[in-house]
């Protein structure tokens, strides 16, 4: 299965730059890396903000990736897009972080009490980005891992299974009702936005 | 909509989601960076300066080789007429304080000639031999380097049945009887089969002794050469008809005081490049307890804005050499660690949390030193790596348990706002630390020892049950000990 799909950055145009931008960091350049952090930090705290609850947490991880995306930029093996490389890495750190910090462990919650009802539904979305993501970080935290971890990174639920320790049966159920719950949350919110716009055509007649 | 059109319009959307980081970001990253640099830089020091030590150690050592001394336990003047020797030519010298003579057989190096003392025939003969002093009932011998391949033997000697002079070299206990002991026999064991007998010999023998020196002895029947340890030759001989009970050579036990100076800092746990990629499963058990409190989310500020600061120890520290080559210690002592944090002015007004005494707004304002006073028992097994006695040097080696007995150090809350509160609660009490290092010693006098080197120590433990919390102690240094018999 395809992994990690995109890195949503957009690549270098030539491949000479980035190894050389990467030749410098490896050199220790402090302008290099500089602008390797500002060509990805942007779309990568988009990563890490739909693995956390705040913007605060997103930037801790953020910082942290980053400092492994630079001591380890050396392993680097140019076989891929480094967008993606450095993707994996924010995942990785953020599920690391999860890991580490209490007040997340008390959310990741991984058996079946939260009962939800799971659907096939495929609605169309017509909401910002940034809205889905605040929805996705409004699940429950087993639900929003386990989401991101195979809607949008692309992990099968057999990988999930195998990081996050439980069986992929679970992650497969987990994923199914986080997929239900955030359909109804997208539908709920695009149903309100739509009766808002009516009522303010109605003011506006 | 097809299925899993859902999932690919998310990841779409998703992919275009751009979010401007703080540039409190980049300059904690840039701290971080710099900071890697200098602490690259300062193992590249420290690596630099052991090297250092160690060459120059073994360049003096090169320099200054041992010199070959005159031995002769009588006080006899007996000097053979060098240029009438030559090779393994036997001659005989004359000790003119007890009109006896004995053969000797002269070795030559160098186009040296070495020289070596004459009995006393004297019944019932107790000599007392000290550190570089000769064995007597000796001829000449060469001073050579120990052949590499060579274990270290056990010598007796025996020149005469009836003013018998047996002579303990070293070690591990021989089987000989009297009967074997004959005149002007030596006895040499292998020092690694306890009671081997390796051969009996007329003797010629001897030596000229001093440390780092090996003599070869002098088979007068079959002109063999046996290397002989003389470093480890104790110093005692026994009168007649008793069989030496030969017994491990005892190296004494030393108590003293130890302290050291450097420096300390935080780094981030060392493990494998692979290990660290790796994502770790979350472990079973998690909980969805009650909200989370305060200290839950505290955070050991990253390590980016902690710099290193100084450490110190110092307490009691008994040595004892087991054998040749291997030494354990053992202190009882007080160590100190710091580090410095950057941190804004107090407030009383943040919290009334009851755990939280002092609070501190934002930072890059004033230096804060965080303070970590320890109670430690750290032992050490000291790997001694070259023979000389007087100026031994060793690759040390150890574990230490430290008991954190208090601290002044801050924690960082992300809930408020990035200020820092003090909660030794937070800290880890009982740390473990693996530490190495270097030792140089230096003995002009039998009962003290002094010893010093550089020392790196490493806390196994975190510092903390803290968010980003795997943070451990560093510590490098350079100790110094003065130690009594």
């Amino acid at each position: 299965m395809q992994r990690l799909r995109n890195s949503g950055c957009q690549p270098y145009e030539l491949m000479t730059d980035e190894r050389r931008l990467i030749q410098d960091c490896l050199k220790g350049k402090l302008s290099a890396q500089r602008e390797l952090y500002e060509k990805y930090a942007g779309s990568m705290l988009g990563v890490c903000f739909r693995y956390t609850r705040s913007l605060p947490d997103a930037e801790d991880v953020l910082q942290e990736a980053f400092v492994k995306v630079f001591n380890k930029l050396g392993q680097f093996k140019f076989e891929g897009e480094l967008g993606g490389w450095i993707r994996r890495i924010m995942v990785t750190t953020a599920l690391n972080y999860l890991k580490k910090n209490k007040r997340y462990q008390t959310e990741m919650y991984f058996t079946e009490e939260y009962m939800h009802p799971v659907t096939n539904d495929n609605p169309e979305i017509n909401i910002e980005a940034k809205e889905i993501a605040n929805l996705i970080r409004q699940l429950p935290q087993g639900y929003q891992v386990i989401f991101n971890l195979h809607a949008v990174e692309g992990y099968s639920h057999v990988e999930i299974g195998q990081i996050l320790g439980i069986s992929d049966s679970t992650s497969r159920s987990q994923y199914a009702r986080a997929r239900a719950v955030l359909i109804s949350w997208i539908k709920a919110l695009q149903e309100e936005r739509l009766s808002d716009n009516e009522k303010l055509t109605y003011v506006g007649k | 909509m097809l299925a899993n059109d859902f999932e690919k319009e998310v990841e779409q959307r998703l992919a275009q989601l751009q979010m401007r980081p703080s540039d409190g970001v980049w300059q904690k990253l840039e701290a971080g960076l710099q900071k890697k640099k200098r602490r690259r830089a300062f193992f590249l020091f420290f690596l630099t300066a052991l090297v250092c030590t160690g060459g120059g150690f073994v360049a003096w050592q090169q320099l200054n080789p041992a010199q070959p001394q005159m031995v002769n336990t009588t006080g006899t003047d007996i000097t053979p007429d060098k240029n009438k020797l030559t090779a393994n030519e036997t001659t005989t010298l004359t000790n003119i304080n007890t009109n006896t003579t004995v053969d000797t057989t002269v070795n030559t190096k160098n186009d040296e000639v070495v020289k070596q003392p004459a009995i006393p025939a004297k019944a019932d003969n107790v000599h007392t031999i000290t550190d570089k002093k000769a064995i007597s009932n000796v001829d000449v011998a060469t001073v050579n380097k120990k052949p590499k391949n060579k274990k270290n033997i056990v010598v007796k000697a025996n020149t005469n049945k009836v003013n018998t002079d047996i002579i303990d070299i070293t070690g591990t206990p021989a089987n000989v009887n009297d009967d074997a002991v004959t005149n002007n026999s030596i006895i040499a064991v292998n020092e690694n089969s306890d009671a081997d007998i390796i051969t009996k010999r007329k003797l010629t023998v001897a030596s000229n002794l001093s440390d780092k020196s090996f003599v070869n002895i002098t088979d007068t029947n079959s002109i063999t050469d046996i290397p002989v340890n003389i470093a480890s030759i104790p110093q005692h001989i026994v009168t007649q008809g008793e069989i030496v009970k030969i017994t491990k050579k005892k190296y004494p036990f030393y108590w003293g005081v130890e302290v050291m100076a450097g420096v300390s800092g935080t780094m981030d746990k060392i493990e494998g490049v692979n290990k660290s990629m790796q994502l770790d499963a979350p472990t079973a058990g998690y909980n969805n307890g009650l909200s989370p409190v305060l200290s839950n989310s505290a955070v050991w500020e990253s390590q980016n804005t902690h710099r290193a600061s100084t450490a110190h120890s110092f307490g009691l520290v008994g040595y004892k050499q087991l054998t040749r080559r291997n030494a354990v210690s053992v202190g009882l002592s007080y160590q100190y660690l710091s580090t410095i944090s950057k941190i804004g002015d107090s407030s009383t007004t943040v919290s009334n949390n009851a755990n939280m005494r002092t609070y501190y707004y934002g930072r890059e304002l004033k230096n804060h030193i965080n303070k970590f006073h320890f109670i430690s028992i750290p032992v050490t097994h000291h790997l001694i790596l070259n023979k000389n006695e007087n100026m031994p040097f060793s690759w040390d080696l150890g574990g230490s348990v430290s008991r954190l007995i208090s601290t002044n150090a801050l924690v960082a809350s992300s809930y408020l706002g990035g200020s820092f509160h003090e909660d030794d609660k937070s800290f880890t009490k009982t740390h473990f630390f693996i530490h190495t290092g270097f030792t140089i010693g230096f003995t002009n006098n039998k009962n003290r020892v002094w010893q010093m080197g550089p020392v790196l120590n490493y806390g196994i433990n975190k510092i903390g049950q803290l968010k980003g919390d795997d943070k451990n102690f560093w510590e490098v240094g350079i100790k110094l000990r003065c130690l009594l018999q």
